[in-house]
């Protein structure tokens, strides 16, 4: 990777508008525009030009964070794509329309599975300015570049990171192996980053990050919508008010991976299409040649540049718990699934973490599993009742709760039940609260002090998986991140990059 | 399916013969072969012919079953295939070699190479061993593929070839016993037709498809009073008795958890695409393979070995496993059936089941033994270690939490150990016998007009235990534990479920 330095000037430069923003943004920041003639001076930005957003692999989800910015200036329509990016064959697309119509008759029966999602208010959104978009495909991205176009287009963001000096803040929604590197390079700049889950592919990563984001004093966010909920900040409620007394058993789960994962050979090398820079797309990961299954979406499943299930959803379920019984890292873990190959992670897996006890709270076991198992139904589940993706075991009572923290439950049900006075501020979503963090000069809800951690707990399952036939319960000193018991373990927290691309 | 009354004769004939047997045998008589010309007279048969029996789907299990009878008269080799039955080329042989190489390395410790070698012992056979095994006679062979089973057809010159089992039922009145090594959905149909004939049985595990087929075969089995046995070698090893003798000797005190699992399925499941039909080869009766299963096209993929993974043929890796590793257990704990049970899975389809499972089992309390939970994992998932549990030591297979201890074994029954380990233990004094394997105690059941060890009274609740799991498995989304009442056949607190007991077989064909 090319590292090139700002101008001193630049440096400055960039330092005093965060701090003039620092300094006159207050949480609602976000929504004010103040004219530009109201404000001047030495270091004056207008804030009305409002902060210059970049966003780097913006085809899929970080179309969709993108949107969370701001609204297109012209409306989108995504595309209808399959998994590897191609459009739907007439087949696919009639297989598409049961499947929602099965989803929507799912979602009417249990609203409760579906809702999980926060929907994001239909008000007109522009909390920034979207600056400029890069993507290595420009086919797969190009119904994005048409809804903003204004934005700068690029394909590189190590070009775009060279010549856009006046980006302010970037949102990263590239597959997992090219997160790290890319907010490496940009918090280097002081530039402010919004990363999605699962923030990075290993703990090496997740820990240089954290260490960046102090050292430059930017504003960090893991896309992490969940943590914003009400159903989350609930759960948080409940659990800390002692609703249910000491927890030591939370069971969490998924059916992802809805990708191809298991003992699976990887497709056959393909000519790489005109429209994407596949040098790029591969960035740190392992010279290997191009087939359509592997990006896009699909790359998920593949050791090289995902990190399967839990990455997918780990950040989405295991948020609540760790805040709400305020884990740590865990002292132990143990891994077992089914098989999966040196190409792709395993279809289905069972992951046990043990976490110490925090001031008045008991040691916690938290089990995970994916694939589409869940845990035993609990004694007390009404029958028709489906187990939720977390349920928490505590000696008062059991609570369950959907992915991001939605709708959070009692077993048994309890109608008299009217929930615990909130106590948690009540913000916007994590975009609001990242752009008004920005604004505003303090932290984000869900900054890299926070979120690296849910990610290090995320992470720690591969390492486990990968270790799982030597038979032993991996025991994590994580002050100096070491599996103590098993020093083979040891070089799973990170891999040797593919030459020319650095942290 | 045709059915056919042998005349009054042959029925007396086939009885009496059944009662002289009975009354000359003893045990060691399996291995003795009385000249044809010390005996004589009327219902005469000469022991040196022994036991008639036919093979019906003896292609792979079924051909080492035979084997296990009755030594080839030809040496056999069987040729190295694909788990879709088309010859492997020598690059494929030797990748195989290779793997099969790497597994063993794998097996670490002690314990670990005594699971290694206990199931190459298992899996091997004594046909393998280098003994000259005459169990009985191998009167007839059938299988619905000619190309397929033609390297075992050589190896017995003089038995009658079929590719129907039906029409052998019907021409060889001489047959006394068959061995049944079909693919899952064809063993009831077969075993039934042939007990209502007064033939004793040996049906590969899982013994049916279907809990109904279970309870009928029970039924006829204790009707015609014929010798049945269910191929779970396992039920006859050292390991498995020593188990046994283990847990009612009180070594680990009450036990109230087991956990069992499993790497299977080792062929396709989950949910994956069924492969388009293809014509069938010439050598294949398709019609009697597919039997009581639905009119499907043909596809290599699904015949042979990967059939196990189709809801329409097979019945997955308890189906598979089950009965290897299940079957300890409920000896050892004296299992009844289960009050209630629950599953959960990756995802499957309307072909094929699931690649991994967790299923949990709640059996009720038995005389002193407290209620106990089994929980069954496949596909490679594995319960969690116990503490007690030394680094580097694997989980095995069957593993028993009692409140004074912790004991595990692997497939089979094999290498009983305790966790933690202890050098100084040697174990309650054996009180089992130690018979012969199960094809020795088949024949010596037969011959002497005693029950088998793994008689379908005993293999039936094996059997319907592992089935058991497919309901709950295709009843998964109703978020239920469904709650069993074994004596009448009934999940009581979801009704859908008991539509599951039994399929409507394809026209023509009948249990």
């Amino acid at each position: 990777m090319k590292k090139k330095n700002q101008t001193k000037d630049h440096e400055s430069k960039g330092l005093s508008r965060r701090n003039f923003i620092g300094k006159v943004g207050v949480a609602t920041a976000a929504f004010t525009i103040v004219p530009r003639n109201v404000l001047g001076g030495k270091g004056y930005q207008s804030p009305s030009d409002m902060i210059n957003v970049a966003g780097i692999g913006i085809g899929a989800r970080g179309a969709s964070d993108i949107a969370g910015i701001a609204d297109p200036d012209v409306p989108i329509v995504r595309p209808q794509r399959n998994n590897t990016g191609m459009p739907y064959t007439p087949e696919q697309l009639a297989a598409q329309q049961v499947r929602a119509a099965q989803q929507a008759a799912t979602a009417a029966a249990a609203p409760a599975a579906t809702a999980a999602r926060p929907a994001r208010s239909s008000t007109p959104r522009k909390l920034a300015n979207i600056f400029a978009l890069c993507d290595v495909d420009t086919d797969f991205a190009a119904h994005v570049f048409k809804g903003y176009p204004k934005a700068k287009v690029y394909t590189d963001w190590r070009e775009m990171l060279e010549k856009e000096k006046s980006i302010d803040a970037i949102i990263v929604g590239t597959p997992d192996h090219n997160h790290a590197m890319i907010a490496a390079a940009f918090m280097r700049q002081k530039k402010h980053v919004y990363v999605e889950k699962p923030l990075c592919k290993t703990i090496t990563e997740a820990r240089t990050l954290a260490a960046l984001a102090k050292e430059y004093d930017i504003v960090s966010q893991m896309g992490n919508q969940g943590h914003a909920t009400e159903g989350t900040r609930q759960t948080v409620e409940w659990i800390q008010s002692g609703l249910i007394g000491n927890v030591r058993e939370v069971q969490l789960s998924t059916n992802r991976p809805s990708w191809p994962q298991g003992n699976i050979p990887r497709p056959p090398a393909m000519p790489v299409p005109k429209n994407l820079n596949y040098d790029v797309w591969l960035g740190p990961a392992p010279n290997k040649p191009y087939n359509p299954d592997l990006l896009h979406f699909n790359w998920r499943g593949l050791w090289d540049y995902g990190t399967g299930a839990m990455g997918d959803m780990g950040a989405h379920i295991f948020d609540a718990p760790i805040w709400s019984l305020n884990l740590g890292l865990p002292t132990k873990i143990q891994a077992t699934s089914s098989p999966y190959s040196t190409d792709y992670l395993p279809q289905a897996s069972t992951i046990t973490y043990e976490f110490a006890a925090r001031g008045y709270m008991p040691p916690v076991t938290v089990q995970w599993c994916d694939g589409g198992l869940r845990p035993a139904r609990p004694e007390q589940l009404e029958a028709g009742r489906a187990v939720r993706d977390a349920t928490y075991y505590g000696d008062k009572g059991i609570i369950m709760h959907a992915s991001h923290g939605a709708i959070p439950e009692l077993v048994p049900a309890d109608k008299d039940f009217k929930g615990v006075d909130p106590w948690i501020p009540r913000t916007g979503d994590i975009y609001e609260d990242w752009i008004g963090a920005i604004l505003a000069g303090k932290k984000s809800c869900n900054d890299f002090s926070y979120s690296t951690k849910v990610v290090e707990i995320m992470l720690l399952t591969n390492i486990a998986l990968l270790m799982k036939s030597s038979n032993v319960t991996l025991e994590y000193d994580a002050k100096n991140m070491k599996i103590t018991n098993l020093p083979a373990a040891n070089s799973l927290f990170h891999y040797e990059y593919r030459s020319g691309w650095t942290l | 399916m045709k059915k056919k009354s042998d005349s009054k004769d042959q029925k007396e004939s086939g009885l009496s013969r059944r009662k002289f047997i009975a009354q000359t045998s003893v045990a060691t008589a399996a291995f003795t072969i009385i000249p044809r010309n010390v005996m004589g007279g009327r219902g005469y048969q000469a022991p040196s012919d022994t036991v008639n029996v036919a093979g019906i789907g003896v292609g792979a299990q079924g051909g080492g079953d035979i084997q296990q009878i009755a030594t080839p008269d030809v040496p056999v080799v069987r040729p190295a295939r694909s788990s879709s039955g088309i010859p492997l080329t020598p690059a494929q042989v030797e990748a195989q070699a290779a793997q099969r190489a790497a597994r063993q390395a794998q097996q670490t410790g002690a314990a670990g190479g005594a699971v290694a070698n206990a199931n190459a012992a298992i899996q091997m056979g004594a046909a393998e061993s280098g003994k000259v095994i005459k169990l009985a006679n191998i009167y007839a062979l059938c299988d619905t593929d000619s190309a397929y089973a033609g390297y075992l057809f050589k190896g017995y010159p003089k038995a009658k070839i079929y590719n129907d089992w039906r029409k052998m039922l019907e021409k060889e009145k001489s047959i006394d016993a068959v061995v049944i090594g079909t693919p899952d959905h064809n063993h009831a149909p077969i075993a039934a037709a042939f007990m209502r004939e007064k033939k004793h049985i040996y049906v590969e595990k899982p013994m049916a498809k279907t809990i109904t087929e279970v309870r009928k075969l029970m039924e006829l089995a204790k009707q015609f009073d014929v010798v049945t046995q269910m191929g779970n070698q396992g039920h006859a090893t050292e390991g498995t008795r020593r188990t046994v003798e283990w847990v009612q000797g009180g070594v680990i005190g009450n036990v109230h958890e087991v956990h069992l699992s499993t790497n299977r399925p080792s062929w396709p499941q989950g949910n994956i695409v069924r492969p388009a039909g293809v014509k069938p080869p010439k050598s294949l009766n398709y019609d009697v393979w597919q039997g009581p299963a639905p009119e499907r096209p043909y596809n290599p993929e699904t015949t042979h070995f990967n059939w196990r993974g189709l809801w329409d043929y097979g019945t997955g890796a308890m189906g598979d496993m089950g009965a290897h590793i299940f079957d300890a257990p409920i000896w050892a704990l004296n299992l009844g059936l289960p009050t209630r049970i629950q599953a959960t899975s990756s995802p499957y389809n309307t072909d094929y089941l699931p690649q991994s499972e967790i299923v949990t089992y709640e059996f009720a309390a038995r005389g002193h033994m407290p209620a106990v939970t089994v929980t069954w994992r496949d596909g490679g998932l594995l319960p969690k270690r116990p503490e007690g549990l030394e680094p580097g030591r694997a989980v095995r297979d069957a593993m028993y939490l009692g409140d004074k201890g912790i004991m595990m074994h692997a497939s089979h029954g094999a290498a009983p150990e305790l966790v933690p380990a202890d050098k100084t233990f040697i174990g309650p004094d054996p009180w089992i016998a130690r018979t012969g394997n199960i094809f020795e105690d088949w024949i010596d059941a037969i011959k002497n007009g005693k029950k088998s060890s793994n008689d379908f009274s005993v293999s039936g609740k094996l059997t319907e235990i592992m089935l058991l799991t497919n309901i709950a498995l295709l009843s998964k989304a109703s978020n239920i534990t469904l709650e069993y009442d074994a004596v009448n056949m009934k999940i009581t607190n979801l009704p859908a479920a008991n539509s599951l007991f039994h399929y409507t077989y394809r026209t023509g064909w009948t249990l």
